[in-house]
């Protein structure tokens, strides 16, 4: 018996076996010199796809290659956290996933150019909680109601405050240094983004405020701080730990109202009298005017493969939460999360 | 010593040579195809490796880096179109040799000194990575600015015969580089309300594109077709003699010093450290006005270089968490995938790894070497095809592999674009190597000095009082004064000569 | 009259070609004003697009007083030498060849997403091909073969092995 799952993988091989053969014939063909034509048909259509009629709707979708456009640069956790989503689901759904990444613009650039292709659920747009921002800021003329929103995945409230190791007694000795010094106390973040906004609401809470200043994304704000170039960051948990564990750093507390499952140790920021309500969250879009059935298909999916063993250890790596959930429900998230982004928006631009 | 003999001993089995002979043949593919590049055969085959071994799954993405960077001198060479942004500075000699009825000797001295620049640039990476990571730490946007000013002033040295066009060539692909995005505020600039140009012109389309449309419509002209000159494809071994080799030594450790280095240093990059190399050779040369008419020196100088990145990306991954270019952040993102943690750590909590991964990449490059060596007569063999039905296939390849950039028509047209700005340009003799040094460098001195001024609240005097900053700045002016007195040395000259 | 003007073109191309790129530089100096800007400091989003601009101006300015008096020297000599001007025919033919070359590149890419990346990678390759081949040694057939075979098998490797979406426009793949 071969189960749906060892068909899939077998496929897969089949593919790698395909690639490999592909380049192999490539490189003969190029060494050969000849004109270089005849030949090269043959070896590929043995892969996977049959692409049948790409008008199919509804009951027949998927019966190409599903190409899913991810908002950010391969190999962060947005993209990570994608690959591996897609990966389970192209099982679920029978039909290969490709990821391609889209940078620029805090997402804007793919957000727009998944809004503006064909909407027959061949493309579908992986995008983040920055997508609200981007909109409020008006980096992006559109925003989340320009699509389907089908469906959030992954939600993250594990973002840790970091500072190098010993410069502040814990984080009411930062807040402290904080109102004696204000405006002095830099803080790294690329601007317009959500770790900008993340920072805004710590200084909102504790009445206190920084020198923002763009350092750039991910791993660059890490650079900085261990090169002493900014004085705090808001990372992610995964970064964090490593950094701690390591000596190097030390986090203040978790800017969210919840301690972390994984770092039990740390403080969650509301521990110090202040609430956090902003939410990071990740989710797939659809162009708007997808078919209903279309949409539904692969919210379901998305919550088959977020609910998946597989997918809460990618999740658990990245101390992220799998949390679905789609239609209504999604909607009345984004439109909360959007108030609050509309909110720091005013205070980002000046 | 033992523990890395004996990770040699374990990626030895067929099965992961396989793969890395796999990867080693599709990098090279992707990167002797203008359009293609390294970057998206690892983006491409980055969801095989998710249920693979850990071990299998960084031997097929390090192969397919090293190959994606080597494969580029191919094209470079023999159709003067790079295959990828790594190897620009080798068709400024490589393509001049090839015509000059030296095509396999570049192509052997290309091979050989990828494989050099490979092999310094891992033997830096194993044996003083450590360490180079905290010096390079000590690198804040002051010395990222300063550092990119300096590289900006090599285009002095590439500016051709006269200095002021070569300036002027610069200043333009310092301006294209100012469309889209702007850094820090990310509002768009220059779109003409095009909506594709949000994020500017995608960096690899836009390189090819200079090169590639010159090239076709070079062909149109009817000098162009004369020169089939009898090629000579019996090479023998890498087609360069003892002696050769004994003269490019001094060249050959400038260009990796230079390209591990500029490797090292997060987010620079491949595409500026081998016109960098190229610049630097050219300038410490008793011969500068040989360069661009086909010596050895300028393609031992792009393809040392270039290799030698590999290498230097790898140390800050490695040892700090950072990654410092496309592939680096693909590779953390795999090793998050496969439940290791990058970080501070990461070096001494995977022992055992790190050697596999070094192991992966001395194969890889020698697997480059060979494979590249045996193909050799047969890529010469390309020379021989009628550049009429030649050219066109490849620009057809070009718009597949910009399509493939984004998914989408609009880097397509950056190609072309580009490749019009590429051919007007060299048809008024601008010089085309300044426009790419701006084009790249630009954005990045724009974005690290306005972020250095943001944290000194407005003040330039950082950038003068940190020393190592302070330091570039000095030889910078001193580069600049330098060009300028011997350029008008120069001329006085030639004024002196036509009397 | 018209022998009058190409002679003038060729003697100062430099100095013309210097002047465009110097109304180039000046256009975007002047658009350079409309940047939106997010943080409103001396170096902002305008600033290096101005430095830039500027920088071009000048060094254009130089490059056109120095292609007037190259051109003043060559057209000295030339006058004196009584040399005539000379477009030959091959090169007139090099010169149509191109712009066409150039014509069928944009065309190319215009139709790709209407007709589908086969047809219109075939039109292109067989039109480019015939352009730049030698008129007495055209071989159309063995064109239209090449032309064909390599974009449909373009497609086929493209997007079968590497998922590469690329247009597929009329044919029904």
């Amino acid at each position: 018996m071969i189960g749906k799952k060892e068909w899939y993988l077998m496929k897969k091989y089949l593919r790698m076996a395909c690639l490999a053969c592909a380049a192999m014939l490539l490189l003969v063909l190029c060494a050969c010199g000849q004109s270089s034509d005849q030949k090269e048909i043959q070896s590929p259509a043995a892969g996977t796809s049959d692409t049948q009629n790409p008008s199919a709707q509804g009951e027949e979708w998927p019966t190409q290659p599903i190409n899913v456009i991810v908002s950010f640069g391969a190999g962060g956790d947005t993209d990570i956290l994608c690959r591996k989503l897609c990966d389970i689901m192209s099982e679920e759904l029978g039909v290969p996933i490709v990821c391609t990444n889209v940078e620029g613009s805090s997402g804007t650039v793919a957000a727009r150019q998944v809004k503006d292709s064909a909407a027959d659920g061949n493309t579908v747009l992986w995008h983040q909680s920055s997508f609200l921002v981007a909109s409020a800021t008006g980096i992006a003329d559109f925003d989340y109601t320009d699509f389907e929103i089908a469906g959030v995945a992954v939600e993250e409230v594990s973002d840790c405050l970091m500072v190098r190791k010993g410069s502040y007694d814990g984080f009411e000795d930062f807040i402290q240094a904080a109102k004696d010094h204000p405006g002095e106390l830099n803080y790294g973040t690329s601007l317009g983004g959500y770790s900008h906004m993340q920072a805004l609401a710590v200084a909102d809470a504790f009445d206190v405020d920084f020198n923002i200043v763009d350092i750039g994304g991910g791993s660059e704000t890490i650079a900085a701080l261990l090169a002493g170039d900014i004085d705090f960051v808001i990372t992610t948990n995964n970064y964090a730990r490593t950094y701690v564990e390591s000596g190097d750093c030390e986090v203040l507390c978790v800017v969210a109202n919840e301690r972390c499952d994984i770092t039990p140790d740390w403080p969650a920021m509301s521990e110090f009298g202040e609430n956090c309500d902003i939410t990071k969250f990740f989710g797939f879009y659809m162009p708007k005017g997808t078919d209903p059935a279309i949409v539904e298909k692969w919210s379901e999916a998305v919550d088959h493969a977020v609910n998946s063993e597989e997918y809460s250890e990618t999740c658990e790596q990245y101390a992220v939460t799998p949390a679905y959930s789609t239609g209504e429900e999604a909607l009345e998230m984004h439109n909360t999360q959007y108030e609050m982004a509309k909110k720091y928006a005013q205070e980002m631009i000046n | 010593m033992q523990l890395f003999l004996s990770s040699l001993a374990q990626i030895m089995t067929p099965m992961i040579l396989l793969y890395i002979l796999l990867g080693v043949v599709m990098g090279l593919v992707f990167g002797a195809i203008p359009g293609l590049t390294g970057t998206m055969a690892i983006a491409l085959c980055l969801p095989l490796t998710f249920g693979m071994e850990p071990t299998m799954a960084f031997a097929l993405l390090i192969a397919l880096y090293i190959g994606g960077i080597s494969g580029g001198l191919v094209s470079a060479i023999l159709i003067n179109i790079p295959g990828t942004p790594s190897s620009v500075a080798t068709t400024f000699d490589g393509a001049p040799m090839a015509r000059n009825g030296q095509a396999g000797k570049a192509l052997g001295a290309g091979t050989f000194y990828s494989l050099v620049g490979n092999i310094f640039g891992i033997a830096v990476m194993i044996f003083v990575a450590p360490m180079l990571a905290q010096v390079a730490l000590k690198f804040g946007v002051y010395e990222y600015t300063a550092v990119s000013l300096f590289a900006l002033s090599l285009v002095s040295g590439l500016a051709g015969k006269s200095v002021t066009k070569g300036l002027v060539s610069c200043a333009v692909g310092m301006l294209l580089g100012c469309f889209g995005a702007a850094p820090i505020d990310g509002y768009a600039r220059f779109t003409f309300g095009i909506s594709g140009l949000e994020a500017g012109f995608a960096s690899v389309p836009a390189l090819v594109g200079l090169y590639a449309l010159k090239e076709l419509l070079a062909e149109a002209k009817p000098s162009g077709k004369v020169n089939i000159l009898d090629v000579d494809t019996h090479i023998k071994g890498l087609g360069f003699s003892k002696k050769e080799f004994v003269c490019q030594i001094p060249n050959m450790i400038r260009s990796a010093l230079i390209g591990a280095w500029i490797g090292i240093l997060p987010g620079i990059g491949g595409a500026t450290a081998n016109i960098m190399a190229y610049g630097i050779a050219k300038k410490r040369s008793k011969y500068p006005e040989k360069f661009g008419t086909g010596i050895i020196d300028g393609v031992v100088a792009s393809e040392t270089a270039n290799n030698a990145t590999i290498g230097g990306a790898m140390i800050p991954l490695l040892t700090l968490g950072i990654p410092g270019d496309a592939v680096t952040a693909i590779l953390l993102g795999t090793f998050t995938i496969h439940g290791l943690q990058p970080g501070p750590l990461f070096f001494s909590q995977n022992y055992d790894l790190i050697y596999t991964i070094f192991a992966a990449m001395i194969v890889a490059s020698v697997v480059t070497f060979l494979v590249q060596l045996f193909g050799m007569r047969g890529f010469i063999k390309v020379l021989k095809l009628p550049k009429h039905i030649l050219l066109p296939i490849v620009i057809v390849l070009c718009v597949v592999g910009s399509f493939g950039v984004n998914n989408r028509l609009f880097d397509a047209w950056v190609l072309i674009i580009f490749g019009l700005i590429g051919y007007i340009m060299s048809k008024f003799d601008y010089p085309l190597a300044p426009i790419i040094l701006g084009f790249i460098l630009g954005p990045i001195t724009e974005t690290y000095m306005r972020r250095g001024l943001q944290l000194s609240k407005g003040s330039f005097l950082p950038f003068l009082t940190r020393p190592i900053s302070g330091v570039f700045i000095v030889l910078t002016v001193v580069f600049i004064a330098l060009t300028i007195i011997s350029s008008i040395r120069k001329s006085k000259r030639a004024e002196a000569t036509n009397l | 009259m018209k022998d009058s003007i190409l002679r003038l073109l060729h003697w100062y191309r430099d100095a013309l070609a210097a002047a465009v790129l110097l109304l180039i530089f000046a256009f975007f100096l002047s658009s350079s004003r409309h940047i939106q800007v997010m943080i409103a400091s001396s170096v902002d989003a305008k600033f290096f697009p101005i430095v830039i601009c500027t920088f071009g101006i000048i060094l254009c300015a130089v490059n056109v007083a120095a292609g007037v008096v190259r051109g003043n020297k060559l057209r000295r000599k030339e006058i004196e030498e009584a040399i005539g001007p000379n477009v030959s025919p091959e090169e007139k033919s090099a010169a149509i060849k191109s712009v066409l070359s150039i014509v069928s590149i944009i065309v190319y890419l215009v139709l790709i997403e209407p007709l589908g990346f086969v047809i219109a990678s075939a039109l292109y390759l067989f039109v480019q091909i015939m352009l730049l081949s030698e008129r007495g040694k055209r071989n159309p057939i063995l064109y239209v073969v090449i032309a064909v075979v390599v974009s449909a098998a373009c497609y086929l490797f493209f997007r079968n092995v590497f998922y590469l979406m690329l247009p597929s426009g009329l044919l029904p793949l």
